[in-house]
Formats: structure tokens, C-alpha cells, sequence
């Protein structure tokens, strides 16, 4: 590298004491030193900051080292000429974005083309004006920013890109974690008590689900079943949703209540969950079944899904039209009472099971959910149920569904006091 | 620019922004590398290396440029062309011509730097 | 989801386009926000072209209804079609407000 004699002008004039607006870089790569020198100058008086070398070679050293604004580079030099030096850049990939003016002697339009196809970016004549000379730097200098401000910007956006994809990870994770807790709370399969089996499926929307139920020994004697759906979807449904299931647990109500009476139960739920200031609710069903008699009382609470089938009868909706809970604060629920004998099944189900709809956008609806189940009955418990979901999507065409899918079964196959049925 | 002239000063001066002093070293410079680049043409010519030939050609003529010397840039020119197309025959005197002009140059440039500029 | 304003001597009436879900809750909220400020007594929602309510938009009818009932103001529905009246009636929402196949009959209907 050769130095001249003029000293470097570091800033670009008239700039104010103490404003320190950085000169731009400029790497000159010229052979001839007459030539180099002259416009070293001529950059310089412009207010650059100007680097020289000698060859390619140590121009591209320079260049790494430096990270020059602009690089002003002779077409015609020995060992490394300007194309070849170009393209050198342009395999950089520290470098390969760099702004590089080509000097020419002349240009003819064969020479623009293949510098610009072997990588420069635009031309200077070495006759040129000092006007066409700033104009040239200007030009590539800001393209130089703008390029630089392109990369960092994309290195900013990677950056926070991989911490959202962490936090995402993160997320899901904890997600994760809760939906095993929520899924732990749930009655584990089988027989809860002799004389009763107890199949479900259980089909969350997104990875927490807001429709719970459970399946509960209350004394000897008795069973207590509920099933609940809380309004809307995802982590704060089922958040609620684990709040109220944590009221309805056995113990909780024989304290508050001495039994499970679905008529009392649902009137402490509407009393102690009213409806939330953005309109979040609760629909929910109860139930308690005598073992000894096989006798069903239940309520209702908007909860529609509560399905009864029987050997000889055709299946029906144990439905009446209720409140949801939070609607009427001094809502009644009527208390209703079913017999169910040995072989006889009652589900529990979420309207997110039958709510699903087919590519042309028509429900599956509750009666085809009620022939699903009915075309089960030779069939035992669980694979009635598998074959309603198995039914569900092939409705939809998909295997997710839109809204919550639960349904829980339950059979029973013998009473303990006595024959029924003769 | 007078394409017939040794040397067009006031060209070159403004060539370095009306920098005399700046110019008294880039002519300096000039002084000491355009001898060494005539060499190396000369060189390439009896060796017919017509690639060295147009190399330092080149070279010199990029210098010449600088110090505004139309008649030494036209025949330094010519003197690339011929050595891209291999044409050593009419090269020679050529080759000629330009030390022959060189030297014009380097007295006129010897005589500013010693002299001053013209007011 | 789409709501057009229609103001008569005896009320406001709110004709729905469209979905009345969670999506569009703002939608809702912001024209019943409105009818409540320009002091409506009696503002019927017109469910003639909503194909679909979901528990959101349940859920925020009867916070409306209740919202009402405290300043003395009522709401009613409008023809309602066929798969949204069933899923009101499951919910007994006709016990809390009355529903009309007729735009005269609801323009009629007295707040209790």
C-alpha cells in the first residue's frame, strides 16, 4: 500500500465540532501509481476516506479487514484484473454485497456487459469529471447504505425470528404440561365400580380443551357423573374449566352439600359462577346414579348432551331446555330421574362431537350422532364409542376437530340388589 | 485538448482541483514510474510477448492521461492496440515514437516543477 | 360479520349479516355500545341472515339482555333460522328474550 502526501481529510466538511458524521470508506484498487494517486486525491478532496492497494489480492485483504463503503477497482491490472477481482468479491460471503465501481479506460457497451455479468456494479471513467466522478461515488455509495441497512434489518428480523420460534417452543411446552395435568384429571378407564363400565374419548381442539367431565364414587352407593363445557376456546376455557371441576369434586360437594343431588349441585354452581363481565359460561349436566337400583337423577344446566340407550328402546335425549349457569342468577334446575337397567348405556357427550361439519358445510348434527350409536349396541362400550368418532370425521373429512369432542360412556352390567328384568 | 500538444497544463492543473503543489508530486511521481513502464513495453516487444506488450502500454498510457500529454497518450494508445493484435511489425516504431515523446514530456514537466507554474 | 343500523320510532333495530361469534364480538359489542348511547329503549336484533352463533355470541345476547334489564331497556330477537333458534332454545333463551318471526309484532312488544 502506498501513502501520498496529502493529508486525510477524516470528515466530510463543513460538518459542526463535536457532530461527528463519519466519513464514507473508499477502497481504490489501481496498479499504476500516478493514476492511484490522482484519484486518492480527488476522493479525498471530496471528503472520503480513502484506502488504496496495489493488486487484487491485497485489495481484497483490505476489503475483509476494512469493510469499505465503496470499492472503486481498475479494469486492467496484472496477476488479478477488475472482472476477476469482482467476481472474488461476489464469492465472498462477508463481502459478496459490496457496491464496486469498475474504472474503465473507455467503456464500450461489450465492456459494460460483461462487467456487470461478472459482478460490477457500475462504471467510472478514469477521463471523468470531477462532477461525473461524485456523482458515480454518490450513486454507489448510497446503495451501499441502503444495502447495509437491507442486511442489518435481515439480521435483526432473523434474530428475533429464532426468539420467537424459542418462546413458540417455550409456549408449547408449557402447553403441553398443562393439557397432561388437565388430561390427568380426567376418570381413568375401566370400571370405577363393579357392575359399571366406563369407556370415554377425548378430543381437544387446540392442545388444552375447555369441555371436562368426570366420573366419581360418592359413597357406597352412589356414582356421580357431570359433564361441562366452558364457552369459548383454549387456555382460558380450560382454566375455567378447571376451576369448576375442582367445585364439583365428590368431596368438595358432600361438604357443601351432603350428597350429590344434581338439583343442588347445579344451583351452588349457578350461584358460585356467574356470568363473566366478557360473557364467558358454563353449560354442565349432572347426574347421580343409585348402584343399587340403577335409578338416574340428573339436571341440566344448557347442557344438551346426555344420551340414553337401552337394548330394546331406540335411543333418546335426556333434554330439556335450561339455563346455562350465570344466565338467571335465581334459576331453578329441575331434577329428573331415569331407570337404567343392565345392558342399558348412558353417554355424556360435548356438542363439539356432532357440531363438526362436512366440506359443504352441513352439521353432522345429533340425530346422525344418535344412529352412530344405536347402530352400536351389539358392539361393546368403547367400540361404539371409537366408531362415533370414527363416524365424526369421516363426516368432516379431517381428523381434527374444530371445537372440543368428548364422550363418555357408561354401562351397566349388572344391578346388586336383586334381577330386574325378571 | 490540443491533441498536438507536449503537454496541456492548464488541463492538468485542473485535473488536480488548481493544486500546484499536489501536482508537482503526482508529476514527480510520474518522473520516477513512466520510464520503468516504457522499459517493460520495449522488453515485451523484443520478446514478442504481444500481452506484455499491451500491459504496460496500458499502464503507461493511464499515467500519461493523468499528466494531460495529448501527443505522448495518442501514440502510447496506438501502442496498446498493436500489442492487443499482435502486430509487432508496425509496433517498433510506434515504440519509438513514444520514448521519443516520453522524453518531451519529462522535460516539459522537469521545466514547471523548476520553474513554476505560468501565471 | 356485517351490522346495519335502523332506527324507528320504537327503537333500534340491528340487522345482522353473517356469523355472530367470538371473531366478531368487537363488531357486536360496538353497535349495541352505540344504540345504548344514543339512549335505545328497545333494541331488536335481527338474526334473519346470521347462519351461525357460537358460545361467545351467546354468551354476550345475554350479557346484553341483562345489561338492558338493569336500565330498564329490553331486547328481542328476529327470526332466528332454523339450526340457530334450536341451539337458543337448548339454552332456554326464549325464557329471557322474546324471540319474533315479525318485524310488526316485535316493534309492537312492550318491555315487561
Amino acid at each position: 500500500m502506498s501513502s501520498h502526501a496529502m493529508p486525510h481529510i477524516g470528515q466530510v466538511p463543513d460538518s459542526s465540532p463535536g457532530i461527528e458524521t463519519p466519513a464514507a470508506t473508499i477502497l481504490l484498487i489501481e496498479d499504476e501509481p500516478v493514476t492511484r494517486t490522482s484519484m486518492a486525491a480527488r476522493l479525498t478532496r471530496l471528503g472520503y476516506r480513502v484506502l488504496e492497494a496495489e493488486n487484487g489480492r491485497a485489495g481484497l485483504e483490505v476489503a475483509r479487514r476494512e469493510r469499505p463503503d465503496l470499492l472503486i477497482v481498475d479494469w486492467m491490472m496484472p496477476e488479478m484484473d477488475g472482472l476477476t477481482f469482482c467476481e472474488a468479491i461476489r464469492c465472498d460471503p462477508q463481502l459478496k454485497s459490496s457496491q464496486i465501481l469498475l474504472m474503465t479506460a473507455h467503456d464500450t457497451p461489450a465492456q459494460i456487459a460483461e462487467g456487470l455479468v461478472r459482478g460490477a456494479d457500475d462504471f467510472l471513467s478514469k477521463s471523468a469529471s470531477k462532477q461525473e466522478i461524485m456523482a458515480r461515488v454518490l450513486a454507489g455509495l448510497r446503495t451501499s447504505r441502503l444495502v447495509r441497512k437491507l442486511e442489518t434489518t435481515g439480521e435483526e428480523l432473523k434474530s428475533s425470528m429464532l426468539l420467537l420460534e424459542k418462546k413458540q417452543v417455550e409456549t408449547e411446552a408449557d402447553l403441553q404440561t398443562a393439557a397432561a395435568f388437565v388430561q390427568s384429571l380426567l376418570p381413568s378407564q375401566g370400571s370405577p365400580v363393579h357392575g359399571i363400565t366406563l369407556a370415554w374419548e377425548y378430543q381437544p381442539s387446540l392442545t388444552l380443551g375447555g369441555d371436562l367431565f368426570d366420573v366419581m364414587t360418592i359413597d357406597a352407593d352412589h356414582l356421580g357423573l357431570y359433564i361441562l363445557d366452558a364457552s369459548g376456546h383454549g387456555v382460558a376455557a380450560a382454566l375455567r374449566s378447571a376451576s369448576l371441576m375442582t367445585f364439583l369434586r365428590a368431596e368438595n360437594m358432600l361438604q357443601l352439600l351432603g350428597s350429590y343431588d344434581p338439583e343442588k349441585v347445579l344451583f351452588e354452581a349457578n350461584r358460585r359462577f356467574p356470568l363473566s363481565a366478557d360473557g364467558d359460561y358454563f353449560t354442565l349436566w349432572v347426574g347421580q346414579l343409585h348402584l343399587p337400583t340403577g335409578s338416574l337423577s340428573y339436571a341440566s344446566a344448557g347442557h344438551p348432551g346426555a344420551l340414553i340407550s337401552s337394548a330394546e328402546h331406540p335411543s333418546r335425549w335426556l333434554t330439556h331446555a335450561s339455563f346455562p349457569l350465570g344466565f338467571d342468577p335465581s334459576a331453578r334446575f329441575t331434577r329428573d330421574r331415569v331407570s337404567l337397567k343392565p345392558a342399558d348405556r348412558l353417554f355424556l357427550l360435548s356438542d363439539g362431537i356432532y357440531e363438526v361439519p362436512s366440506p359443504s358445510g352441513e352439521l353432522w348434527g345429533r340425530d346422525r350422532f344418535q344412529e352412530a350409536i344405536d347402530a352400536g349396541k351389539q358392539t361393546s362400550l368403547s367400540a361404539t364409542i371409537a366408531s362415533c368418532f370414527a363416524a365424526a370425521r369421516g363426516w368432516q373429512q379431517a381428523q381434527h376437530f374444530p371445537d372440543d369432542a368428548a364422550v363418555v360412556g357408561i354401562e351397566l352390567t349388572d344391578c346388586r340388589e336383586g334381577t330386574f328384568n325378571g | 485538448m490540443d491533441k498536438t500538444a507536449v503537454l496541456d497544463l492548464s488541463e492538468a492543473l485542473d485535473r488536480a482541483d488548481g493544486d500546484q503543489d499536489f501536482f508537482v508530486t503526482l508529476a514527480t511521481l510520474f518522473l520516477q514510474e513512466s520510464p520503468k513502464d516504457a522499459a517493460a513495453a520495449r522488453a515485451a516487444l523484443e520478446r514478442q510477448d504481444c500481452a506484455g506488450l499491451a500491459a504496460a502500454a496500458h499502464k503507461l498510457k493511464g499515467s500519461v492521461m493523468e499528466m494531460c500529454a495529448p501527443r505522448l497518450f495518442e501514440c502510447t494508445k496506438r501502442l496498446e492496440e498493436l500489442g492487443q493484435q499482435g502486430n509487432f511489425a508496425e509496433a517498433s516504431p510506434v515504440c519509438a515514437d513514444v520514448e521519443t515523446r516520453l522524453a518531451e514530456v519529462h522535460a516539459a514537466l522537469r521545466d514547471v516543477i523548476a520553474g513554476g507554474f505560468p501565471s | 360479520m356485517q351490522i346495519k343500523e335502523r332506527i324507528v320510532p320504537q327503537g333500534i333495530i340491528l340487522d345482522v349479516v353473517g356469523d355472530l361469534t367470538y371473531a366478531h364480538r368487537a363488531v357486536f359489542k360496538a353497535a349495541v355500545e352505540k344504540a345504548k348511547q344514543a339512549g335505545c329503549r328497545h333494541l331488536i336484533v335481527n338474526l334473519e341472515q346470521v347462519r351461525f352463533v357460537d358460545s361467545a355470541g351467546l354468551g354476550l345476547l345475554v350479557l346484553v339482555s341483562q345489561n338492558f334489564k338493569l336500565q330498564q331497556a329490553q331486547i328481542s330477537m328476529l327470526k332466528p333460522q332454523s339450526y340457530v333458534r334450536e341451539i337458543m332454545s337448548l339454552a332456554n333463551i326464549p325464557k329471557m328474550i322474546p324471540i319474533y318471526e315479525r318485524e310488526e309484532d316485535a316493534l309492537m312488544a312492550r318491555a315487561a
